[in-house]
């Protein structure tokens, strides 16, 4: 699950401009839940995803993901935890061009465990491909090579190559077309169902609403203190 | 970082530089460049100067004509065509033999643009020169050539050359000589492989000193061959009418006119049998009140020389590692420019879970992946013209 008790953060500084503030008094999320994160941009969606992904350190209160405290927790240790508890998939993909799509699906396993692939984790790269149609010639592609959907499916196999238990995706569906948001919202929900893991998707798009557990709104969830 | 941690971050930087290849090429290209533009002038020239020393080091005297020290030097021990003022057989036999041998050079013609020297057989033993096939000369008219004279004129043992004409014009001058090759000296890398070695007297025979007459004629060697080139008529290649040849037939009627001590010598190589024999030389050499003739030092001559070049070559040296750290500095340059346009690639990695660690070592493998291919090319390529230190010797001289 993920809890944010009374957690602060402040963004930096930018030249002679006081840095806004943002606070979360409560915000749960029950293990397993798929929760639609919605808001206007700017309204604060990344910066709660950013939070509960452990990019971003606490100022203040505690963020407990999967049994854990981020907000107490090193960096080093807080990087190690997010390779291997919690799966990101990004707007624009953001697949590493100069990988091939196998190499990128393994990227997060690599960072996390330097050592030959073993049989096992082969076999699950494998299957999860098989579960995103993701074929052997398209594996051996690179991402300029692929459709927008392909390349969406390759992010979405990415965040889950670690089985992970938490998956935050930030707007996964901004940059595709309105046919192919549902077919990538539906994909993401079945793969985190399958696997049981909590998915916080970032949207601003109401219409694929329906098909999460619940969502949430970005100004029910954090209050903004000074400039904004 | 572990092993296998070094293995990902190689195989992702090598990802990374063949993706960018265009780049990759270009960078690794500009440090091939940045090593080879210095390097090879400078070890070319350093290849040269050592051999130009090695060449002078092994002649310790020589004596000449009065004149340029620098030209005689040149032309005795690189055969490079300078002209100079000849001094006569005296001088050589004015050599106390007790204190030095003498080995004198005549280097007035050429076969082919390939010089002919004039020398005697103790030449080969100062140099070291060995046969490859054939054998010395045994006879007048009789040559050895240098290894690459045979490669590049393709003679071999029993093969003919013919020295080219001083005048092509005057008819009276001295007529071309056909000379048998009867060995090939095995390649020494050094000047003695692009000429061609005749005794002393085939060397004077060429001057006109030495002629023959023809048994029966009665008529001596120019005269019949001015005869012959009279009957010819022009079509009939006149150039090959106005030849001489020494055969086994005509060899007993040669012989030579005037006074040994009176024909010509371009310069001596003088061998003392000790350091005292040389100072002695050296002494009386200078202390010679008709100044017709002057001692050598060719070590000294070549080291002299070689310090102008060395200066110059420090000079551009200097200019060309401005321009190599520019290069470099531009390297640098190019580098930092792409990272900050790859900033999202690693705020990506970032995202992910990579560690700064982790993202340092990728750039670091980058960039010495190009840096360490660009050296190895520059190396190479420094290597690959390294061959070409002969013509860069030639250029020198």
């Amino acid at each position: 699950m993920i809890l944010f008790d009374n957690v602060h953060y402040c963004y930096p500084q930018t030249g002679r401009e006081v840095g806004s503030r943002v606070v979360v008094r409560r915000w749960s999320i029950a293990a397993g839940e798929c929760v639609a994160l919605i808001g206007a941009s700017g309204s604060g969606k990344t910066t709660l995803l950013q939070l509960a992904g452990g990019i971003l350190g606490v100022a203040g209160g505690s963020i407990q993901v999967a049994q854990q405290s981020l907000g107490t927790m090193p960096e080093a240790r807080r990087r190690q935890f997010r390779l291997a508890n919690i799966g990101f998939v990004f707007q624009s993909f953001e697949l590493l061009p100069h990988l091939t799509v196998e190499e990128n699906l393994l990227l997060p396993i690599r960072l996390l465990q330097p050592k030959r692939l073993s049989t096992q984790v082969q076999s699950r790269v494998d299957d999860l491909c098989e579960n995103l149609s993701l074929s052997r010639s398209i594996r051996k592609r690179r991402p300029d090579r692929l459709s927008q959907g392909e390349r969406q499916r390759v992010a979405i196999g990415r965040a889950l190559v670690t089985q992970p238990s938490v998956v935050l995706a930030d707007e996964p569906t901004g940059n595709l077309d309105p046919a192919l948001k549902r077919s990538v919202v539906e994909l993401l929900l079945n793969q985190c169902r399958e696997r049981n893991a909590t998915l916080v998707m970032a949207t601003h798009d109401l219409s694929a609403i329906d098909r999460f557990d619940s969502s949430h709104e970005t100004s029910t969830v954090l209050q903004w203190e000074g400039q904004h | 970082m572990g092993g296998a941690a070094l293995r990902d971050v190689l195989r992702f930087s090598i990802a990374t530089v063949t993706y960018y290849w265009r780049r990759s090429l270009l960078l690794t290209m500009c440090v091939a460049m940045a090593v080879f533009v210095p390097l090879t002038p400078y070890l070319l020239v350093r290849r040269a100067a050592s051999t130009l020393e090695e060449r002078a080091s092994s002649t310790p005297l020589m004596i000449a004509a009065a004149g340029s020290k620098t030209d005689v030097t040149l032309s005795a021990l690189y055969f490079d065509g300078r002209k100079h003022n000849i001094m006569t057989m005296s001088e050589v036999m004015g050599v106390d033999p007790r204190r030095a041998t003498a080995i004198p050079l005549h280097l007035r013609f050429s076969t082919s643009g390939v010089a002919i020297v004039g020398t005697t057989e103790e030449y080969y033993g100062l140099r070291g020169l060995e046969l490859e096939e054939g054998t010395f000369s045994r006879r007048y008219g009789d040559c050895v050539v240098g290894a690459a004279v045979a490669r590049k004129l393709r003679v071999s043992p029993g093969e003919y050359l013919t020295s080219d004409p001083k005048t092509i014009f005057n008819l009276t001058a001295d007529y071309p000589l056909r000379i048998r090759v009867t060995g090939v000296l095995s390649p020494s890398g050094s000047p003695d492989d692009e000429v061609v070695f005749v005794s002393m007297e085939t060397a004077w025979i060429m001057d006109g000193i030495g002629h023959g007459h023809f048994q029966g004629s009665g008529k001596s060697g120019r005269a019949h061959q001015e005869e012959a080139s009279h009957q010819a008529t022009p079509s009939e290649n006149a150039t090959e009418k106005l030849q001489l040849e020494i055969t086994n037939e005509n060899i007993g009627g040669f012989h030579f006119h005037g006074q040994l001590e009176d024909y010509p010598v371009t310069a001596c190589i003088i061998v003392p049998t000790d350091t005292r024999a040389g100072t002695l030389l050296i002494g009386q050499y200078s202390a010679r009140a008709d100044g017709k003739v002057m001692v050598i030092e060719p070590l000294s001559v070549v080291q002299r020389l070689l310090a102008s070049v060395l200066r110059v070559q420090n000079l551009v040296l200097a200019g060309l590692s401005l321009v190599t750290g520019a290069c470099l500095l531009l390297v640098v340059f190019v580098f930092l420019l792409t990272f900050r346009l790859r900033q999202a690639e690693f705020d990506t990695l970032k995202k992910i879970g990579a560690s700064t660690k982790q993202i340092s070592g990728i750039v670091l493998f980058e960039v010495g992946f190009v840096l360490t291919a660009g050296a190895t090319i520059g190396v190479a390529l420094t290597w690959s013209t390294g061959r070409f230190d002969q013509l860069l010797l030639r250029w020198l001289i």
